[in-house]
């Protein structure tokens, strides 16, 4: 028995130098983890980091765009891979006191370099939601790193129809940044006479157009306690119970923002259309004081209680 | 002069230090908060895992929601007294005019003054006289009360199962919601209000005399092939389709990947356990469903997240995206399988 197997192990080895004599290659090896793998991590490609702050959004081919866009980023506290991102036209910033605006989710694609602006909108429930996530096709916008020295080093193509299917840039904004608030400074705001006109009281804000009956959100931090969106639920004041009363549907997002694109400290609202992750965003201004008032501010404790 | 000066220069330098000492507590600040925050991104809490793992070992199909848990089957009025009255006095009734020693018995008109759906519709009003955090609890306790009040009417069982659910979701994925206490009230509020909503708009559906039949006589082809010549109602798959397009609107608002992968899975399990019970759980449609729901069950993503809350860390990213998309695969295919889902108030579908 032993020599037929001697017998053959001989035999194969002759087969074997045989075959390297004759210039045969052994077979080639797989590394099956890495085939295992292959879609789900990033292969090569710059990785897209985006901080928090402001970007601008321009046209990046031709001047397909009508107007630049600002993106303000803050990271989702519940998730270090996520954020929101707010985008606002410039005339928003400058002039206007309406305009679309749009909020989004960002987060990472998949075994790709790019990131995934994923449109919010408030669902019929009152809730927020995120669009990408009820729908396959959701109109989203991708944004991507490209190597080499760019006015726009990001680029943002629309997915699925969204912002019309265009390529646009963005880079980081170079003026003094503007810092997203959750409480302002300011308490009472002005729209400018298009509009009514805005009390805050944090958490109460307050419309007020002239009539009786004014209208009162209260408003509910998004974003945990350093966050700066705020979620506006309707609300009224019941004197019975002493308090106001909130409910649980969410009707608009509210945001304070100074400096930057604005000259004061602004409150931006914004109230959904029917469009994913499209708002009609309103900017209210704090009320101008007088010089009068400037001078000689109100006195706060009365004359009579401070002789006592 | 040389007192102004030094006066000037020590108030300056006095000013000073308090900026830095101030900058400084305020940098500790946020990078305790920051800690925090990393901490609860990645780890769970540690008294929410035992609930977890106890729920992901009834996520099979064959897992029944335990409605013994949380239906007691007496009346009892004790949960009363946190409503701020003493316990002495509930327990002897509504006092007299002579104090407690002359209390009236209430107990008889109490069980019956109101019936499930109008203790909802009491319940969903007074709610709005509570804040937001409150509200949560009053609802949970509230729920409780109906629960206690339907007992085990027969007409009722859809009822109770969608109030069970409710609350057995709430104690699981409440706890695991992030740093995000305002938004995870609204979020609670919202669907306890729903689930309320929901409940009350289920009352009369026999979907248990559906299981009844279904049990006892499961061999009759023709019961199973017509169910509809033999009950009406909701069928057990069409609650099972309705429940899941809510859990899964509720499951896309922004949160923790936690929250969202344990809502997801109770989704499959809930909706897997109500196909299973239909009548036609052998027609197409309903066992291929069942069978998606199996295999994405014995999946290595779905049994890679339970292993990571199992060990408390939150779930990837890329496995709670395939999570995500398989049961959008799953719930999306049942208009065409089950046909379209009955409409509800407030509710709507994916």
């Amino acid at each position: 028995m032993r020599t037929i197997n001697f017998k053959n192990l001989s035999l194969g080895l002759i087969a074997l130098c045989a075959q390297i004599a004759k210039g045969q290659e052994a077979l080639p090896r797989a590394d099956l983890q890495a085939i295992f793998k292959v879609g789900t991590e990033q292969r090569s490609g710059i990785p897209t980091e985006l901080l928090d702050g402001t970007y601008v959004v321009g046209p990046i081919t031709g001047d397909e765009i009508q107007v630049e866009h600002y993106l303000m980023i803050e990271s989702d506290i519940n998730d270090s891979e996520k954020f929101f991102a707010l985008m606002i036209p410039k005339p928003l910033a400058k002039e206007s006191p309406k305009g679309l605006a749009r909020l989004f989710q960002g987060r990472k694609l998949n075994g790709s370099s790019s990131i995934m602006l994923s449109p919010l909108r408030i669902d019929t429930n009152g809730n927020l939601e995120i669009t990408s996530e009820t729908q396959t096709k959701a109109p989203v916008l991708e944004i991507s790193s490209r190597p080499g020295r760019h006015k726009y080093p990001y680029v943002i193509q629309g997915r699925n129809g969204a912002m019309g299917g265009q390529i646009l840039g963005m880079r980081g904004y170079g003026g003094f940044k503007p810092s997203l608030k959750a409480l302002p400074q300011d308490g009472v705001f002005v729209s400018g006479g298009k509009s009514a006109d805005v009390v805050v009281n944090f958490p109460e804000i307050a419309f007020y157009d002239g009539s009786a009956r004014g209208s009162s959100f209260t408003m509910l931090q998004m974003n945990g306690d350093e966050g700066k969106f705020s979620m506006m639920v309707d609300n009224s004041l019941d004197t019975i119970a002493e308090s106001n009363i909130a409910s649980e549907e969410i009707k608009r997002i509210a945001i304070f923002v100074n400096g930057g694109c604005f000259d004061s400290e602004v409150l931006i609202t914004l109230q959904p259309l029917t469009g994913a992750g499209e708002f009609n965003a309103t900017i209210f201004r704090p009320a101008k004081r007088s010089l009068w008032e400037f001078v000689f501010p109100g006195r706060r404790i009365p004359l009579n209680a401070q002789s006592k | 002069m040389k007192k102004i000066i030094a006066l000037t220069t020590k108030t300056i330098f006095s000013t000073l230090t308090l900026m830095m000492t101030s900058n400084l507590a305020l940098a500790q600040n946020r990078n305790a908060s920051r800690s925090n925050e990393n901490q609860s991104e990645e780890r769970l809490a540690p008294e929410t895992l035992g609930n977890i793992l106890d729920a992901l070992t009834n996520q099979k199909l064959e897992a029944s929601p335990d409605s013994s848990k949380f239906v007691s089957p007496t009346l009892n009025l004790n949960h009363l007294g946190s409503q701020g009255l003493s316990g002495s006095v509930i327990k002897d009734g509504i006092p007299g005019v002579h104090g407690e020693g002359n209390s009236m018995i209430v107990d008889d008109v109490v069980a019956r003054a109101y019936n499930s759906v109008q203790m909802i519709e009491l319940i969903l009003e007074e709610r709005k006289t509570y804040a937001m955090g409150p509200r949560v609890l009053y609802m949970e306790n509230g729920i409780r009360g109906v629960l206690k009040i339907s007992d085990k009417r027969s007409d009722e069982e859809a009822l109770r199962e969608t109030l069970n659910r409710g609350l057995d979701i709430m104690s699981l994925v409440l706890p695991i919601t992030g740093a995000t206490p305002e938004a995870s009230a609204q979020w609670a509020s919202n669907f306890y209000r729903t689930v309320l909503t929901l409940a009350a708009g289920l009352q009369n559906n026999d979907r248990q005399k559906i299981l009844r039949i279904n049990r006892s006589e499961n061999d009759n082809n023709e019961l199973v092939e017509n169910p509809e010549r033999y009950v009406s109602g909701l069928t057990s798959a069409k609650y099972g389709q309705v429940y899941a397009n809510l859990l899964y609107s509720f499951s896309t608002t922004p949160g923790t990947r936690a929250a969202k992968a344990v809502l997801l899975m109770r989704l499959l399990g809930y909706l897997g356990h109500d196909l299973n019970e239909d009548l036609a759980r052998r027609s197409d449609g309903v066992a291929r469903t069942i069978t998606d729901i199996y295999r994405l069950q014995n999946d290595p993503v779905y049994l890679n997240i339970v292993q990571a809350l199992r060990r408390g860390f939150s779930p990837s990213s890329s496995e709670l995206a395939t999570l995500r998309s398989r049961t959008y695969s799953i719930i999306s295919k049942l208009p065409e399988r089950l046909g379209k889902a009955p409409k509800f108030a407030g509710l709507t579908s994916p």
